[in-house]
Parts: structure tokens; sequence; C-alpha cells
């Protein structure tokens, strides 16, 4: 049987990310929409789209019969004789997909806790979605394909119960990237910011359908590759060691001599750059989670780089 | 280099254990990945793997291994110049004390086991001697590095029911191991402290002193007073019965005659207090034998053995024409039982006739062949004695009181006698009272045997002053212990002490054989002298064509039976023990062993930790 993420490891992630001082910074970040936005206006402004009344001037239009006189420029017309009607940013709901891998190989190595770490990690994109009230979803892409769905979230005050479900994920089975994302799409009519919190420790194909499907329903799409400090460095593993593939089962010799440490970790590199070549040329956001570095340099400083918050 | 206990090396075999529990550990050692897709550029080991290809952690165990393994053989290094392989003398007690039980075990068996412990921390080029502290010491084996021999005759070795002579013992082991190019240790297990030791042992010897107890309730004594005439029935004796231990004791004490009981009583002694009992009404002549029904832990001192003998009278012929010294006799029949007097004249005398002593007054004939003889102021040309003339008023002034003719006596002297012959002591006979006359001592009686009979002879005569009546009684025992000394009772038993040798003579010309109380039997040849070396306490049996003779051996030993050691000591001997580094001529190295060994464990527990 894989090994498992305990309770304990996710509890302390939560708690974690619940610490008062990180709440602050976050409260002071937000969410980047590109193009999934719903029509229900909200607080997240869409880039390009403009709307008649709203906090941020976006444009000006020429005058026309109908239009609201509120919304009249009146320097405009002082200084350049032109009735001019102000536009605004567009300003609507952004929902939040977080899928969650939680396949077997998420709780391995142990040390890494990587599955604690993107639970840790979705909550802390819940909370400032909510803070803006964009809905929030978690799905826990399940072996069977079907997964886990936390209920669509839309206020702040409903963050304990995503904190809830958050804490009973268990790291179990095989992974299953694109069925379990084809299955949600399907259910789900709501496009918006899809966050993928995964190791992808699958054939390249498996996650390329699955973001493919993501991205052609019209979901801003960031692969957040979960990765730690023991899976990138086998070093302490035995010179004779029989590895184990945690969801699979499949037992393999190695004698882990020099060369074959290098030839691992160059097989963990290409691994790495063809995700990330990858989701450039489709647009797909691309960030590496690493589970050393913590849960709040990555809230902080990854994930505004990489152009999901700001 | 060598090794104080090369047999620790046999913990070597642990590697093979180390060994297989590292294979095995290896071959379970399974470790869990996310997936397999990034390891497929790693070839699967199938042959390599199944080679023994150690890890340095499993490097730092075996050497972890191996220096407690060389720090338990204690290794050590012989300075040049140093001795070589060191020699030993070992003495174990075999007195009748080792006997106590210490518990389940003997103080023998404990000495024993303690020996062989000794003898097996020899190195195998150390010598080792045996020597067996009986009441006769001997070398049960001689100077050898044949170690298993040294303790098979170990194991041949028992104790015996005597006191040992430790000192005896002791001075054949140091002479042994007095030998300037190769010197060796003296090393004694006993149960004696070393305050009972000779002084100059004490430092010379090294001790190591086996039990504590002192339970013991033991009989010191057993004694039968019978007089040379006496009748079983006027006999009386006395049975002492001490208690050694510090607390008070409890037991029965059996009298029985030839394996007849006929008397049993219970007593209880105080803390090394002493009972008598005495012996009164006894039933019957015979062995007498002594019992002690008392669990205590020393058994060979609770029987002793006596003997009551059985009434046989004494007839003397009296050849003499003195009508005094015939009723002098004659009064001496009367008050003596078991005495009896038949009288003739000089020239009636043909021979003994049956008599065991003929008494020859004022005449010498030759020695009579069929009986003892007893010449009284013997005069005459036929005479066997020479005689240079008479001296009067001679004065009586000195005694041979080892003679057992005049055992116990003490004459009142100087005693005046009338007249006295100048006779010629023989070279068979000593002499038993003597006087000085003429600035020269002469002998006034002697004794000694001549032509298979006991013959003595008096050089003054006891009828001329009535030497025999009552005012001269000393000289009247003397007489009455020479007529018995004369005709020597022939008991077909004796009693002995353990430790002693009673000699066995006039036994037929033919072989003899000894059954010991351990029911061993030795055939000696015709021609030799028996005697019987009672190193165990009990009946001995010597026989020869028809004739035999029992022999009793008691264990009458107090100090022996005193088998409580306040103290005991262990004491490292003097010299150089073999098998154990000398002082300054070796050098060891276990203790840096041991802390080489505890460096690589710390350095092995910082390594596993750190693999983990």
């Amino acid at each position: 049987m894989p090994p498992n993420a305990s309770t304990a490891d996710l509890g302390t992630a939560l708690r974690s990310v619940s610490a008062p001082h990180l709440l602050r910074k976050l409260d002071r970040l937000r969410f980047v929409a590109q193009h999934s936005v719903t029509q229900r206006p909200g607080n997240t402004p869409v880039a390009r789209a403009t709307q008649a009344s709203g906090l941020e001037l976006a444009s000006h239009k020429a005058y026309a019969p109908g239009d609201d006189l509120r919304y009249l420029d009146w320097n405009a017309y002082g200084r350049l004789d032109q009735r001019l009607i102000k536009t605004f940013r567009a300003e609507r709901e952004a929902p939040v997909h977080l899928l969650i891998d939680t396949s077997a190989s998420m709780a391995v190595p142990e040390a890494d806790g990587k599955l604690a770490f993107a639970v840790g990690l979705a909550a802390g994109l819940a909370y400032i979605a909510l803070r803006q009230n964009n809905p929030v979803r978690v799905v826990a892409l399940a072996p069977d394909g079907a997964g886990r769905l936390s209920p669509l979230l839309r206020h702040a005050q409903r963050l304990p119960e995503l904190i809830q479900f958050l804490a009973t994920l268990e790291a179990r089975g095989t992974t299953r990237l694109d069925d379990g994302v084809d299955a949600y799409v399907r259910s789900t009519h709501l496009p918006g910011t899809a966050v993928v919190l995964s190791d992808f420790l699958v054939e390249p194909s498996v996650y390329e359908h699955a973001l493919d499907h993501l991205r052609g329903r019209g979901y801003d799409v960031l692969a957040l590759r979960v990765i730690g400090r023991e899976e990138r460095d086998p070093s302490t593993l035995p010179r004779q060691v029989r590895l184990h593939d945690a969801e699979s089962g499949v037992e393999r010799l190695v004698d882990l001599t020099a060369a074959h440490r290098a030839a691992y970790a160059r097989a963990l590199d290409g691994h790495l750059a063809r995700l990330k070549g990858w989701c450039a040329a489709r647009t797909i956001g691309y960030a590496t989670a690493d589970t050393a570095a913590g849960i709040e340099a990555c809230l902080l400083a990854e994930l505004p780089r990489v152009g999901l918050l700001q | 280099m060598a090794f104080v206990n090369p047999a620790a090396w046999l913990f070597g075999a642990l590697l093979g254990v180390l060994i297989a529990l590292y294979l095995w550990e290896r071959s379970r050692r399974r470790v869990d990945v996310p997936s397999l897709l990034l390891w497929h550029t790693v070839p699967e080991a199938i042959v390599r793997t199944s080679r023994f290809r150690p890890d340095w952690l499993f490097v730092l165990q075996c050497l972890l291994l191996l220096t407690l393994i060389a720090g338990l053989a204690d290794p050590y290094f012989v300075r040049p110049g140093a001795a070589g392989p060191g020699r030993a003398v070992f003495v174990l007690d075999l007195s009748a004390s080792m006997q106590a039980r210490e518990g389940r075990e003997t103080r023998f068996d404990l000495a024993r086991a303690a020996l062989r412990h000794r003898v097996a921390e020899l190195g195998s080029d150390d010598e080792a001697m045996l020597i067996g502290a009986g009441p006769r010491p001997r070398v049960v084996s001689a100077f050898t590095h044949d170690h298993a021999e040294v303790l098979r005759r170990l194991a041949a070795l028992e104790p015996v029911d005597a006191r040992a002579n430790l000192d005896a013992a002791l001075a054949i082991a140091t002479r042994a191991a007095e030998q300037p190019e190769r010197p060796a240790s003296v090393e004694l297990f006993t149960d004696a402290p070393r305050e009972q030791l000779a002084p100059r042992w004490r430092d010379r010897v090294s001790l190591v002193q086996i039990g504590e107890t002192d339970d013991n309730l033991a009989i010191e004594g057993l004694q039968v007073t019978q007089g040379r005439f006496q009748d079983y029935r006027d006999a009386h004796g006395y049975v002492a019965v001490r208690n050694f231990a510090h607390r008070e004791a409890h037991g029965v004490l059996t009298l029985q005659v030839d394996d007849t009981t006929f008397s049993r009583r219970g007593f209880s002694l105080g803390p090394r207090a002493v009972g008598g009992f005495p012996l009164q009404d006894l039933p019957a002549p015979g062995v007498l034998r002594a019992s002690l029904d008392v669990d205590d832990a020393l058994a060979v001192d609770n029987v002793a053995y006596a003997y009551v003998r059985p009434v046989r009278p004494l007839r003397v012929l009296a050849v003499t024409e003195s009508p005094s010294l015939q009723g002098e006799l004659q009064r001496i029949a009367r008050a003596t039982p078991n005495l009896q007097f038949t009288f003739a004249a000089p020239s009636e005398y043909a021979g003994a006739a049956g008599a065991d002593v003929v008494l020859f007054h004022r005449v010498a004939p030759p020695f009579p062949t069929d009986a003892a003889s007893l010449y009284v102021a013997p005069d005459g040309d036929a005479t066997p004695f020479a005689a240079h003339g008479t001296f009067t008023a001679v004065p009586i002034l000195d005694w041979n009181a080892q003679h057992p003719a005049l055992a116990g006596l003490q004459p009142e002297l100087p005693f005046a006698l009338t007249a006295a012959r100048d006779l010629d002591v023989p070279p068979w006979a000593d002499a038993l009272l003597t006087s000085r006359a003429d600035g020269r001592p002469i002998a006034l009686a002697f004794a000694g045997e001549h032509d298979g009979y006991r013959r003595a002879a008096l050089a003054f005569d006891l009828a001329t002053d009535t030497l025999l009546s009552a005012d001269h009684v000393n000289l009247l025992l003397v007489f009455l212990n020479l007529l018995d000394w004369l005709a020597p009772a022939t008991d077909t038993v004796r009693i002995m002490r353990t430790g002693d040798v009673e000699v066995v003579d006039h036994l037929p010309a033919r072989p003899r054989h000894i059954i010991d109380p351990h029911q061993h039997e030795t055939t000696l040849p015709a021609d030799t002298s028996v005697s019987v070396d009672a190193e165990y306490a009990g009946e001995y049996r010597v026989a020869a064509d028809g004739t035999s003779l029992r022999v009793f051996a008691n264990f009458l030993d107090a100090e022996e039976s005193d088998i409580g050691r306040a103290t005991q000591s262990t004491s490292n001997p003097p010299a150089p023990r073999p098998g154990a580094p000398a002082p300054g001529s070796q050098r060891g190295v276990g203790a840096w062993l041991y802390a080489v060994a505890a460096a690589l464990m710390l350095l092995e527990w910082f390594a596993a930790r750190r693999s983990t």
C-alpha cells in the first residue's frame, strides 16, 4: 500500500496558511483575470473589456443619444467642446478552480510533503479569491477519475468550510489527470481560472491532454508543478535499492552509482523543461512550487511572478 | 603480539551473522518513489545486486565488531628481553575439611572448579604443575604444557580423611618454582586462611580460599580404658562431642558394639560447646562404634571406633626356688584377675608347658623356644647374658619412657636397690632402667626381641627387697607392664588415626591383601611388609593366608573439624601470573581497542543518522 500524507501534515500546512501575518499579506493580493470571466459583475477587473459604469476609468467614447449624462465628461466638453462619455474597466466575477492531484505519488517522498504543500497552497489561493468575492471550488482529482468536489463558495465566511474539505484529502491511487479533468469540465459550466496542482509524474501526453482540455473550454490555466528536495536529489537513497512505484506498485532494482544519479537528475530536468516549454507554447501558465521554499514564498513571490496574482 | 584470551576470537563467527543480517536487510531495502517514470534512464540491476557489495556503513559495523572482539581477546606485546611463557604451580588442599559442604557442593568441588578455571586461563605456552596436598603431599602432575592432562589428573583427585601437610606441599611447590631463569607462581587452593599458613609462605604464595560455613558437630574423642588384665565389664570409656558451630546444635549419639546398637541418646550443644558421654556397662567385647546422626557440613568426623578386648588370661611359669618370691607372685595373682602363675623348681623346668611367659629367677637357662621369657637376677654358667660382677646399693636413676613396657609410668627416682648385677645389654635389646656405677652407666633392666619371642632381664633380685610389695607400687607396675609387654595380646583389631601409618607384622609369608574403607583392594607380595596408610576413616582389612586383621582409622582432629572460616580471601599471586600480561614485561592494548570501538560506534551513529 502506497504511503499517505498524514492528517497532521495537512493540518500543519493549513494552520500555516491561516496564520494572521500571512493573511494580512494575502489581503494585498488578487487574481489577475485574463479571458475566462463570467458575465456576473464582480470585483475582478477584466482587461480589454469596458462597461458603462464602474470605478476605474478605461476610455471615452463619443456621446450618442440615450447615453447616461451622468458619465458625460464635462471637463473635456469645456476644453474641447466635444461631448464625450466615460467608459470604465469591466469588473466581473472570476471563478477559481483549484484542481489538486491526490494520487499516491503526491505523498512520496514522505519528507517532501507535496500533498500538504498543495493543500496549503490551495487554501491560500482560495482565501485570495474569496476576498475578491470570486467563487472558488476545489477539485480533488481522484483515482477513479470522478473526483471530489467542494461546494462552489462565493463568500469569505465560508472559507472554514473549504478548509475542512481540504483537511480530508488524502493521497492514494494512481494519477488520473486527464480523466479527472475531463469529468470536471463536463460537470461545470463556469469557466474561470484553473490551477492544476500536481507533480505531473505522468506521461506527457496525459498532462497535455488534460491541460489542453481545460484551455479549450476557456479556462485560464496554470500548471503548478509541486516538487520537493528529495525528489530533486536522490543522494540519500542507498547504493543498492529496490525502487517501489508508489502508484503502480512496480519495483525496480537499481544500483545507484554516481552516473545513475546524474542520469536521474537529467531525466528530471528534461521532464520539467518539457512541461514548461509545452505550457509556454500553449500560453498556459506554469510555475514550480518547491516545497522546500515554503507556501508563503510561493504565494507571495512565485505566483505573482508568473502573473497569476498581483 | 599475543593474546590473553585467544578464545575470544571465536566471537569472530559473529561476522557471519553480521553479513547475513546485512544481506537480509539489503534484500528488504525498498524505497518508495513517486513514479518510476524518471528512473527508466537508470538500468535495472539484476546481476550486480546479487554480488556482495558492502556499503561503507557495513564496513564501519564490521570494523566495530572486529575491534570489540580484539579488545576482548586482550592482545599484548611482549617487550624485548621479557620472560618467556609463564609457569604456575597449583597446590590443591586434599584435607578432610575440604569435604565440608558449602551449599550443594563441597569445598573441594569449588576449589577444583576454581583451579580448572585457572588452568583454562593459561596460555598455550604456559607450563603447569599440580600438587596434591594430603597428609603426604605428592606431585600429581609435573610441569607440562599439556593442560588437558593436568585437568584429567585434577579430575581424579579426591580429598582424604586426614589433615593435609600444607607446609610440606608448599615446600615442594616453592622448590619447584625456584628456577632463576624461569620463575613460577605458586597458587594454593584451600579452605585454610592465610593466617594458618606458616609465616614463610604467607608472602610467597597466592591463596584462593574457599569455604566459610562452621556447621559441624564432631566426635572429638573416643576413649576406652581397659587394663591388660581387665574384663570388658570393667572397661569404661568416654565420648567427647564438640559443636564447632557458632549456634546451638542438636544430634543423636548412637553406640554400637559389633553392629549391635546398645545406646542412642539425643543431645543439644551450645555454640562452640563440648559434651561428654561416659561409656559404662559395655555389653560385650568387640568393635565399639560411636556415630552422630546429624546433618552437618562435614560427615567424616561423625563416626569413631574403639576396641573392647575380650578376656584372655596371661599364664606365667615362674622357675624359682625362692618361697618369698613365690609368695609375692601369688599375692599379685590373687589381686590381678586373668594373671595366672605356676611355679617350678629349676631342676624341674622342662619347657614352657603352655605358659605365655617363663620367669627365670636366679637361674639363666638358654632362651625357651616356645614362649617369651623374663630373667630376674640371672646367674649361672649358661646364662645368655654376659655378667661382669655385682654392684651393691645401686639406685635406679633413669628409665626409658619411650619403651612400650614403661609407657605411662613415672617411677619415683632415685630408687635404691640393694644389689644389682652388671649385665651387658645385648644388641637386640633396649635398656629400660639405668643407673651409674663405677663411673659408667649400667643397665638394670633391658628388653628386646630374640628368636621370635620377646625377652627381658632384670639385673636386680625381686625377692631380696620384696620389691613387689605394695610399698614399691611403681616397681610392681613395671613388673606387670613388663609381663604384659612380653606376651602382648594378639588382638585382631587395631585402632589408629587417619594420617598415621600402622605397621602390621607377624603375618604369614603369603601374599597380603589390604582392603580400604572404599573397598579398594591392594595385594602385596609375601616378602613385603604391610603398613596401613590410613588416608580414609573406616575399616581396613588386612589378610594373609587365613590370618586377618581389622584396622579402624578414626578421624579425630579438632583443628580440622573446626571448619568455620571467618574471612574469605583471594589474593593475587606475588609472582607474575601465567596467562596474564605481567606488569612491566607486557604492554596490553585492549583498552585502546575499546576506545577505538567507542569512536567507531560514534562514527557509525552519525553515519546512520545522516543516511536516514
